[in-house]
């Protein structure tokens, strides 16, 4: 996984400030990502892993508090800056799709007028040039009958269709990286298969550097080259996909990979549930449903251990970072 | 033995549009569907969008009318039952939903919750239902704190929980499961799925189970019927389905499905279908790879190979 | 409570309507001279007193108190504001469910009759009612409570309809419970906050109303002290003796202005986005 790094990520720090409390949605996070990687993050609800997602896009709530951290994109800071320069930049070099189609989409105006505003925005352009840009994307995005849809509003289009123009939306402006938080959880089977499809052949014709969110061991199994595993806002593991479905190393992964419902298999389901986001943790926040666990679990944080290729948050592999 | 039989079913929702309301069409949601289930094995009704198969759970929970077509319980006709019998079905049919935070009532207590069947069908003393509801929470693996608890603060696993504690309250003998996992984390899908399975046999409950994801389906049921656009596509038993999918729809599916170790097979092997159209013959011809002629004009009907049945001509 | 200090102007609200209680509470026991207010002598060496420190708020026409008797005043406030907000709700939230959870034709029926009293301008139609009816403090609640159950039955109808689909509802429909049960127990409960803030709301409003109504002289009936007949009483004497009308007028704006603060507050406090975004601002 050679390559320049394009976003690098250290000790980030958010929290949701709600009247129930406060969330901690990111705890201490240290990621870098790689150009041309199609990476996918794995995690439950809860384990912060959209939050991650609209960090890097700069789209939080209101109530978001960015604690701590930084996030370098293009040799700047974009966390510490208030540039409106840096703002744009992020704005145009990352595109996103959304889990519901609907949330790319305003259910009053029809789709073309959509594109056309959007992109005449964002790229700086006529609309007669952002409705050709728009023309483009679609039928790169696969969509047969383009002008049909582009006359439709959102709600006369099946799921699937809609996925694809919003996908086709976040590509028009040709972005630099495609951020997808879970696109296909809300479609039908069938049709996730394609539009996953879609996602694979689109990254290597834009030239993507992919951040795929998903739920789904077996989405990532699919569509990206490596795999970081998150529990309450934590990496756990991080590694090329193969060799972390096929020989995980952190307790949790594994648990994980056992409790997936399949065919003719027994379920081993992961004792207890997800922390309460609003918990503090002296040690590691899987403590109590790790099989595995040993004392120091408890009481201190797992440390960052780099194993080739792997990185694993656990302290059981303390120690096996220097051995050959 | 069955526990329940569906025959010919057709629901049909009117379309309406202008100031009048005048019918311009049907949303032909369930197109003549014929099921039968049977107690102990149980019967997985698997589709996607607009399969029909809520709207089949719907009827069963006599939520909504068939605009044609009988159900039948332990041979009753249960569109036409007593008041007595009325009350009888209620009890002997419960369900569990997909999402606790909407099918339990965010203002009752747990307690309250598990207490109103009770209420309703029991005639028990102060002391025994404390008692019943303290057992309900033992069997599905809840701490008595919870019963002061509302919904709203209990996690999306132990919701449902409580869900299914209200549905098996007052021993029925039939449990409809509507996704009863979608909208958990894949670590409490486990945990609900093998709590669903050990019940399921020690209560000696029947299960039917409606869902669009067909890996879950070998844990509660033993049969499963496949449903296409209203239309019942394949029966079989869950590990054929598995093993040897017989329609090009529930090949389609079992393809579709992501498998960490595999991926997905194949995205391929229908053609994403962009319109909706009405059609004479086989709703799946226009997507599906082995169309011939005869397939667009006539609807195939299910025919019986080796003792599972299939709607397509393929096997004519 | 730390919500209400955030925004001081809903403290302002909150005392307003408090003192408002308080004092219709206590009203009788703390004037001087009850039966001052309630005299209809005519003692013409007190009458048309300016405010002083004897009168702080001056004396009528007939020599009475003002201050008494807009204390006093008070009391019939609260009663009538408070019952005519009740009657409407007893009236309204059994038609509202009933047409919102049957639907059907009985349900259009029922909404189509509401919408024909919705259809009058509120007030006017209170003013029919009570003219029909006849002067007297429970012919004015009667008749503001007939001109303003239709607004309650509405909201609950739409809230029923929207609410009979969740799976809760189905649940306890599959359970076997009876519709009453249903509308009661699981589909109100659910449905009672936004009516509870409009209800609060509603209850300035209906003061203001009775006090129309009142100075129309179509409401309560002189001597009793009801602030929308001291107004008219004064209406007169304006031009010599201001404070007759001015001190009961000023108390009709201040009470209804305090539970207008205070629905505000509540319709902010129980909306979750406007909760979020105070907290974070708090936090700053």
């Amino acid at each position: 996984m050679s390559g320049t790094t394009i976003i690098s990520i250290r000790g980030l720090v958010v929290n949701y400030y709600t009247f129930g409390g406060v969330i901690k949605a990111l705890r201490d996070v240290d990621l870098d990502i790689n150009h041309g990687e199609s990476i996918c993050i794995v995690g439950e609800s809860g384990s912060g892993k959209s939050t991650l997602a609209q960090t890097i896009a700069m789209i939080l709530p209101q109530n978001a508090v960015v604690e701590r951290g930084s996030i370098i994109y293009d040799s700047v800071d974009i966390l510490r800056s208030s540039s409106l320069d840096v703002l744009a930049r992020v704005r145009r070099d990352i595109g996103m799709v959304f889990q519901d189609p609907a949330t790319s989409f305003s259910p009053l105006f029809p789709i073309k007028q959509q594109f056309v505003d959007v992109l005449s925005e964002v790229l700086k352009v006529t609309p007669e040039e952002a409705l050709r840009i728009s023309r483009e994307a679609l039928k790169n995005a696969r969509l047969i009958e383009v002008e049909r849809v582009l006359n439709s509003y959102p709600h006369e289009l099946s799921g699937g269709m809609l996925q694809r123009a919003s996908i086709a939306l976040a590509l028009a402006k040709k972005p630099k990286v495609l951020i997808a938080d879970e696109p296909t959880t809300n479609l039908d089977v069938t049709t996730q298969a394609e539009i996953l499809d879609l996602i694979k052949v689109l990254k290597r014709e834009y030239g993507l550097t992919l951040i795929m969110i998903t739920h789904n061991f077996g989405v990532a199994a699919h569509v990206c080259d490596r795999v970081v595993v998150m529990y309450a806002g934590m990496i756990f593991e991080d590694g090329p996909t193969r060799q972390v479905l096929d020989n995980p190393l952190h307790p949790y992964t594994r648990g994980l990979l056992m409790a997936i419902p399949r065919m003719g298999r027994s379920l081993t389901p992961i004792p207890g549930f997800p922390p309460d986001p609003r918990e503090v943790f002296e040690g590691c926040p899987f403590y109590g449903r790790c099989n595995s666990a040993r004392g120091e679990c408890s009481t201190q944080k797992p440390p960052r251990v780099v194993l080739g290729e792997r990185t694993v948050h656990c302290h059981l592999y303390w120690g096996s970072q220097w051995k050959s | 033995m069955e526990i329940l039989k569906i025959e010919d079913l057709y629901v049909y929702f009117p379309v309406k549009r202008g100031l009048l309301g005048r019918t311009v069409g049907y949303v032909k949601a369930v197109d003549g569907v014929s099921l039968s289930v049977s107690r102990g094995d149980g019967l997985a009704l698997v589709g996607e969008t607009g399969s029909g198969k809520s709207t089949i759970l719907r009827v069963i929970l006599k939520l909504q009318r068939p605009t044609r077509g009988k159900v039948f319980f332990e041979g009753r006709d249960i569109f036409s039952l007593t008041r007595v019998e009325e009350s009888w079905y209620r009890r002997k049919v419960q369900a569990v939903f997909q999402n606790p935070f909407q099918s339990l009532n965010p203002r009752m207590r747990v307690h309250d919750i598990l207490v109103e069947p009770l209420n309703r069908y029991v005639k028990l003393e102060e002391g025994e239902v404390e008692r019943r509801v303290h057992e309900l929470l033992e069997l599905v693996g809840l701490p008595y704190s919870v019963l002061n608890q509302y919904p709203a603060s209990l996690s999306g696993g132990q919701a449902q929980r409580v869900a299914i504690a209200r549905a098996l309250a007052v021993n029925p003998e039939l449990v409809l499961l509507d996704e009863p996992t979608s909208a958990l984390d894949v670590s409490v899908q486990a945990q609900i799925l093998n709590l669903l399975q050990e019940l399921g046999r020690k209560l000696n409950v029947t299960y039917l189970l409606v869902t669009h994801d067909l890996a879950i389906v070998s844990y509660i049921a033993k049969k499963v019927a496949v449903l296409y656009r209203g239309n019942v596509v394949e029966i079989s038993p869950v590990n054929d389905v598995f093993s040897k999918p017989l329609h090009p729809y529930t090949q389609a599916l079992t393809a579709s499905i992501p498998d960490p170790f595999k991926g997905i097979a194949s995205g391929k092997l229908l053609k994403e279908e962009e319109v909706y159209r009405e059609v004479s013959g086989c709703k799946l011809a226009y997507r599906c790879p082995y169309a011939e002629e005869k397939c667009f004009e006539k609807r195939p009907t299910l025919l019986n190979i080796q003792g599972r049945l299939v709607a397509c001509w393929l096997y004519a | 409570m730390e919500f209400a200090v955030h925004r001081k102007i809903y403290l302002v609200g909150l005392v307003i309507v408090t003192l408002f209680v308080i004092t219709g509470i206590l009203a009788p026991y703390i004037v001087r001279r009850p039966e001052d207010a309630w005299g209809i002598t005519y003692n013409p060496e007190k009458a048309f007193k300016q405010p002083s420190l004897e009168n702080p708020l001056g004396t009528d026409a007939l020599g009475r108190d003002l201050l008494n008797r807009v204390v006093l005043g008070t009391r019939f406030s609260l009663i009538i504001g408070v019952s005519v907000v009740s009657l409407s709700l007893f009236i309204g939230i059994p038609i509202g469910l009933l047409a919102g959870y049957l639907g059907g034709r009985l349900g259009t029926v029922l909404m189509r009759i509401a919408d024909i009293f919705l259809a009058f301008p509120p007030l006017l139609l209170a003013i029919a009612f009570a003219s029909v009816l006849g002067r007297g403090v429970l012919n004015t609640i009667i008749a503001l409570a007939l001109s303003w159950w239709p607004w309650y039955t509405r909201l609950i109808y739409i809230q029923t309809t929207s609410v009979k689909s969740l799976a809760y509802v189905d649940s306890a429909r599959i359970m076997g419970l009876n519709p009453i049960t249903i509308m009661f127990k699981h589909i109100l409960p659910n449905i009672a906050t936004p009516l509870i803030t409009q209800a609060t709301l509603d209850i300035g409003s209906a003061i203001l109303e009775a006090s129309a109504l009142s100075f129309l002289g179509v409401g309560v009936p002189p001597p009793t002290p009801e602030w929308g007949l001291l107004v008219s009483e004064g209406w007169q004497y304006i031009n010599m003796a201001w404070w007759i009308s001015f001190f009961p007028g000023l108390a009709i704006l201040v009470v209804v202005l305090g539970f207008n603060l205070l629905g505000d507050a509540f319709k902010e406090y129980l909306d979750p986005r406007v909760r979020n975004l105070m907290v974070r601002r708090k936090v700053k």
